[in-house]
């Protein structure tokens, strides 16, 4: 089985050379979960699509290795089968003629009733269980259904990796703690490795082993995710941080919920 | 005063599937009116309701107090300009082929009796407003990542110095500085031109900071509002409770708020 997806020294310029992602190192584990976070426009987006050969026309990667293992492979060789990814714009992803039935029976390639019990199951265990959903156009679906949607199908292929970028950005906080569960979920039961791109340090605290930060078009850090809110060492790290901090000051004092004090 | 009403506006796709049902709301000049809810519960149905895009089944939208679909003339244009909507994802809401600068000088075109330098001076002040370079004016939707998106969608939102911004997850890819410092910047709007903002979000916390009221809407209706400090601890509509109370916790597990 799969255990290691690795990228390494990435980098991604425009067609002119102008570099937008520099060296960029991340490890995936088979049930582990990195989150990667940074400012918008940073390059989270372009370094997945990098390692995925992915890249929108005009940009380039200018050199990296992804490797399977230990043994190196093309972006294409990855793409579905072994990762799959859930775009940050889930609207643009999907064709806007064909319904969610339509997309799975394309994305499995199997028997049309085993595709749609496939997706049946998926759709309900990200919460879209109401059975007139498969038979949605896009255009016909809220913004948090598609993003939801767009998981599901990312999931039915039962690939050994996941990389999301983004995934939880409309979705409310009942749908958000049922995918956080999911993914924990899966990563216990299936040894699911991921990579979630998030703003969200609330997604990044609830699930990641690990996170990696990213600045200006590199990695600056990168720590256990405890480690990492307890004692961050990078500037931009703990810029992030604060203010987290400050939009969580006004929580309500936890009710009796965890305050155990496990880490110092 | 009320600038927008929404009063018993009910709108189905499916026939049997109502996704507003009889709903009221109303923001006030210069409020800022949080909209919480569930995916799905109708809230980008409303967005696109209360600014005239789609037409309610039963019921009306108000513009300071009359019907916005009798507007004509003068009056109409005056509320098109007034009410903004900055949708809910960023890149199907550009048009692909359009710069960034011609994506927000369009309504400026419409609206300001602006020549072509001024036009071109007023992008580059709303570009460097929303934390984008002037020289982005130039950039077509493909080449900027998803937080830049929407920022170029408040932008072009704000291009006609509008009374009412409705911001459907408008600012939901972007990192939490930039978030902060955008809506700072509504705020100051709001401060110095009485801008008001209806401002849909998952995001409790966000609302609960920038807004002065909270709405919840749950079946088609709006089932819980009040001030937004405190709401979460005021809320009784097991919709609004079972919102409040998933809210993720700020560190993780084990780790204590200090
Ligand atoms: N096709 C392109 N041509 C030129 N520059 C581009 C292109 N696509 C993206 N960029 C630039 O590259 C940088 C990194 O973009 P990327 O989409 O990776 O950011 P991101 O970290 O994913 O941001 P966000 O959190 O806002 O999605 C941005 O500054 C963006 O403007
Ligand atoms: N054009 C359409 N045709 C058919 N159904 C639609 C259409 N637009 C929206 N719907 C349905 O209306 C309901 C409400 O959608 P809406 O986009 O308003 O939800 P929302 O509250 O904005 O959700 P989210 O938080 O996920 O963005 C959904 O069930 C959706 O499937
Ligand atoms: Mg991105
Ligand atoms: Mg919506």
């Amino acid at each position: 089985m799969t255990r290691l997806l690795s990228i390494e020294d990435l980098a991604v310029a425009t067609g002119s050379g102008r570099p937008l992602v520099r060296g960029v190192s991340l490890t995936l584990r088979a049930g582990r979960i990195l989150a990667l976070l940074g400012e918008s426009g940073c390059g989270k987006s372009l370094s997945l699509l990098g390692a995925l050969d992915a890249l929108p026309p005009g940009l380039r990667r200018m050199g990296g290795v992804v490797a399977l293992d230990g043994r190196p492979c093309a972006g294409r060789e990855l793409r579905g089968g072994i990762v799959a990814t859930v775009l940050q714009n889930p609207r643009e992803a999907f064709n806007p003629l064909l319904t969610l039935r339509a997309h799975a029976r394309e994305t499995l390639e199997v028997r049309k009733a085993e595709a749609d019990a496939r997706l049946a199951s998926a759709l309900a265990e990200v919460g879209l269980d109401d059975p007139a959903v498969p038979g949605l156009l896009p255009g016909e679906m809220s913004g948090g259904m598609l993003q939801r949607a767009m998981i599901a199908l990312a999931l039915i292929r039962e690939a050994p990796f996941l990389i999301a970028d983004e995934p939880t950005t409309d979705l409310d906080p009942v749908a958000r703690a049922r995918l956080m569960d999911l993914l924990a979920g899966l990563r216990a039961r299936r040894g699911l490795g991921m990579l979630l791109v998030t703003h969200d340090l609330g997604v990044a605290a609830r699930l990641a082993d690990e996170v990696a930060v990213m600045q200006g078009g590199r990695i600056v850090e990168t720590a256990p995710t405890a480690r990492l809110f307890a004692a961050p060492a990078h500037r931009h790290t703990r810029d992030l941080l604060a203010a987290h901090a400050m939009l969580c000051a006004d929580d309500r004092p936890p009710a009796k919920t965890a305050t155990v004090g496990a880490v110092a | 005063m009320t600038l927008l009403a929404l009063e018993g506006v009910g709108k189905s796709y499916r026939p049997g599937h109502p996704v507003l049902r009889g709903l009221d709301l109303a923001v006030r000049d210069g409020e800022w009116l949080g909209l919480l809810g569930q995916s799905g519960c109708g809230k980008s149905t409303l967005a696109r309701i209360a600014l005239g895009l789609e037409r309610p089944d039963t019921g009306a939208v108000l513009y300071r107090g009359r019907p916005l679909a009798g507007l004509r003339g003068a009056e109409a244009r005056q509320a098109r300009r007034d009410l903004q909507l900055v949708f809910q994802s960023a890149a199907v809401s550009l048009n692909p082929r359009l710069t960034a600068g011609a994506s927000i000088a369009e309504p400026l075109r419409n609206f300001e009796p602006l020549d072509r330098r001024g036009r071109a001076a007023r992008v580059a002040e709303l570009l460097e407003m929303v934390g984008l370079r002037p020289e982005d004016a130039g950039k077509l939707p493909g080449q900027f990542s998803g937080g830049q998106l929407q920022r170029i969608c408040i932008a072009r939102a704000l291009a006609p110095t509008p009374r009412l911004i409705v911001m459907d997850e408008a600012v939901s890819s972007l990192d939490l500085v930039g978030q902060a410092r955008l809506l700072d910047l509504l705020a100051g709007l709001r401060r110095s031109l009485g801008t008001a903002c209806l401002f849909i979000t998952h995001e409790i916390r966000l609302a609960r900071r920038f807004c002065d009221r909270v709405a919840v809407m749950d079946g088609g209706r709006i089932v819980e509002e009040g001030p937004a400090a405190g709401i979460e601890s005021m809320a009784r509509h097991p919709a609004a409770r079972a919102l409040f109370d998933a809210v993720l916790p700020p560190l993780p597990p084990g780790m204590a708020a200090r």
